[in-house]
């Protein structure tokens, strides 16, 4: 029988995430911005309003809609949550090999790389099963406070956004495989995300970037098609990003 | 046969500045318990971390059950089990859940691998221990659980990096009794700086130094080779000592080396020696407890070979 390192070193990376309250925490956050996004959408014009009329200013704002709601979900899971979700991943690699389990693992019959790679598909595991039930939260409270977003649209929409939180946890994931310290893979994380924040700005080339797939996410939801170019940019990312954690990871020493 | 080897094995770091093994030169026969000595930075560890696949050599080739040490093949390290030397594990786990964890990654099935974990478990005096978190372990324990772990796989050649370290003489002495009980059947290889765990268990000795090899042999013939017998000397008095030391011509009846009351002499003719001591002794009427002509012990041939104690 051929030997296969992968779902012992899955179940283990999933136990852990279980058993340090992670996969809790992330949940929490998730869920709470899918409830709170519709809610902030509906109630911050009338919050707006009233403080305007106290300065004696009357403040015209248009009458908040679904479309809002979703855009208010996507700002806050692309900014805040996105932000707690790099916290929780950037010592994914970097803390084992700070703390001496990883060469406890590297020394036994398990490649590298499928360290690597249960390390990775946990926290994507982890990542899209949160936004998926932020995304439930967030349809759901939606269609409460205004009326039911279109399904197939929002389930796009969602997509766009999970390619968006996904290839952050990936070049996170690189970082942590890459760097010394948590610090170091922290920053750097933080530094990629800002930089191609940045490049928004630069015509074409920011067509390709991932913080296109944000107002594709929010256009897919009005029942616009998703562009190519941010979905392929994108997984050029996630692409390079683990080849090169991988090609870097193999010659680690403990 | 060899069951490790190494030939002008090379490991620089800093750029290739620091060198920690320079040329190194290792063979260990198959179910030898083999003592891999030196004092500290002489290039064990490092020397270790490549036979087990964790490291690249710079240069120079290593052998492990026939098997390459570069490139780190799994079926390399299928066969092989290893305590480092400051065994680090996952302390949300249990020691149960550690050792079932180790067992699967070298493909046993789930009920082998808890029933395996049960048996290291017992067997590393940790059984009562085995359902508590790792977290909460002593030193102690993680030191035996890390044994457990390098044993869950039956492994032909296991590799202990200073295995006696936080353990209690208890600790240590079943330890010991547990790596001698190996010899035939499991090719061990256990680096150390303590001389007196490698008299107890091992049967071949290699003294390494500034990452070369000095000295390799059967522990017994060590000392024969490479320091000769010594004559001790022990005074009633430091004061008789010193003036036994000041009295013994500093020509070729040896080398005197006095550590309070005891003195140790080394001479190419020994019988000569203690009879020309017997004799001073006698005309300056000093007060002698006790005279014996001993064998080298393992610390005189470290000492001797490494040029500084450990």
């Amino acid at each position: 029988m051929r030997h296969r390192p992968f779902p012992v070193l899955l179940r283990k990376e999933l136990r852990e995430q279980a058993r340090s309250y992670r996969l809790l925490v992330l949940g929490l956050v998730f869920v709470f911005f899918g409830l709170a996004s519709p809610l902030l959408a509906k109630f911050t014009p009338e919050i707006v309003k009233s403080v305007g009329t106290d300065q004696g200013v009357t403040i015209v704002l248009p009458e908040p809609t679904a479309a809002d709601a979703v855009a208010q979900y996507v700002k806050n899971v692309s900014q805040i949550v996105l932000l707690v979700l790099v916290f929780l991943t950037m010592g994914s690699v970097v803390a084992e090999k700070e703390r001496g389990t990883a060469a406890f693992v590297l020394v036994k019959p398990a490649s590298r790389t499928a360290f690597l790679a249960a390390k990775l598909a946990t926290l994507w595991i982890t990542a899209t099963a949160a936004l998926v039930l932020s995304a439930f939260c967030a349809y759901a409270y939606t269609a409460v406070l205004f009326q039911p977003p279109s399904a197939p649209a929002f389930v796009l929409a969602t997509l766009a956004l999970l390619l968006h939180v996904l290839t952050f946890v990936t070049t996170t994931f690189f970082w942590s495989a890459v760097a010394r310290s948590q610090v170091v893979a922290g920053v750097l994380s933080f530094l990629t995300w800002i930089l191609l924040a940045s490049l928004s700005g630069l015509g074409a080339i920011s067509e390709f970037l991932p913080g296109r797939l944000l107002t594709a996410a929010v256009s897919a939801a009005a029942g616009t098609p998703l562009p190519w170019e941010p979905l392929a940019g994108s997984a050029a990312i996630v692409v390079l990003a683990v080849a090169g954690a991988v090609l870097t990871f193999r010659s680690w020493e403990p | 046969m060899d069951a490790i080897r190494t030939r002008a094995l090379v490991k620089r770091y800093e750029r290739g500045r620091v060198a920690a093994l320079d040329g190194l030169e290792l063979r260990v026969p198959e179910g030898s318990v083999f003592g891999f000595l030196g004092p500290n930075g002489a290039g064990k560890t490092t020397a270790i971390k490549i036979l087990t696949g964790l490291v690249e050599a710079t240069s120079g080739e290593a052998w492990v059950a026939g098997e390459s040490a570069a490139g780190s093949s799994t079926q390399l390290r299928s066969q092989i089990g290893y305590l480092s030397q400051d065994p680090r594990f996952y302390s949300w786990m249990t020691g149960r859940e550690l050792l079932v964890f180790a067992a699967e990654l070298f493909g046993t099935g789930r009920a082998s691998a808890r029933r395996r974990a049960d048996e290291v478990l017992e067997m590393s005096g940790l059984a009562g221990a085995g359902g508590r978190r790792i977290g909460g372990y002593s030193g102690g324990m993680v030191q035996r659980l890390g044994i457990a772990q390098a044993i869950v796989s039956n492994p032909r050649i296991l590799f202990l990096d200073e295995p006696c370290a936080s353990l209690d003489p208890l600790g240590r002495r079943d330890v010991l009794e547990f790596i001698a009980r190996l010899r035939g059947n499991t090719t061990v290889l256990m680096s150390t700086h303590i001389l007196e765990d490698v008299e107890r268990v091992c049967d071949t000795v290699g003294i390494i130094d500034r990452g070369r090899m000095v000295a390799t042999a059967e522990t017994g013939e060590l000392g024969r080779r490479f320091a000769p017998p010594v004559l001790e000397l022990e005074f009633a008095s430091t004061e008789a000592a010193t003036a036994f030391a000041a009295a013994w011509p500093a020509d070729a009846k040896g080398s005197v080396e006095v550590d309070g009351l005891r003195i140790k002499l080394r001479a190419v003719d020994l019988p000569g020696a203690r009879d020309a001591a017997l004799q001073a002794i006698a005309a300056r009427g000093l007060a002698l407890v006790r005279l014996e002509i001993r064998s080298a012990s393992l610390e005189d041939v470290f000492v001797r070979l490494v040029g500084r104690t450990s």
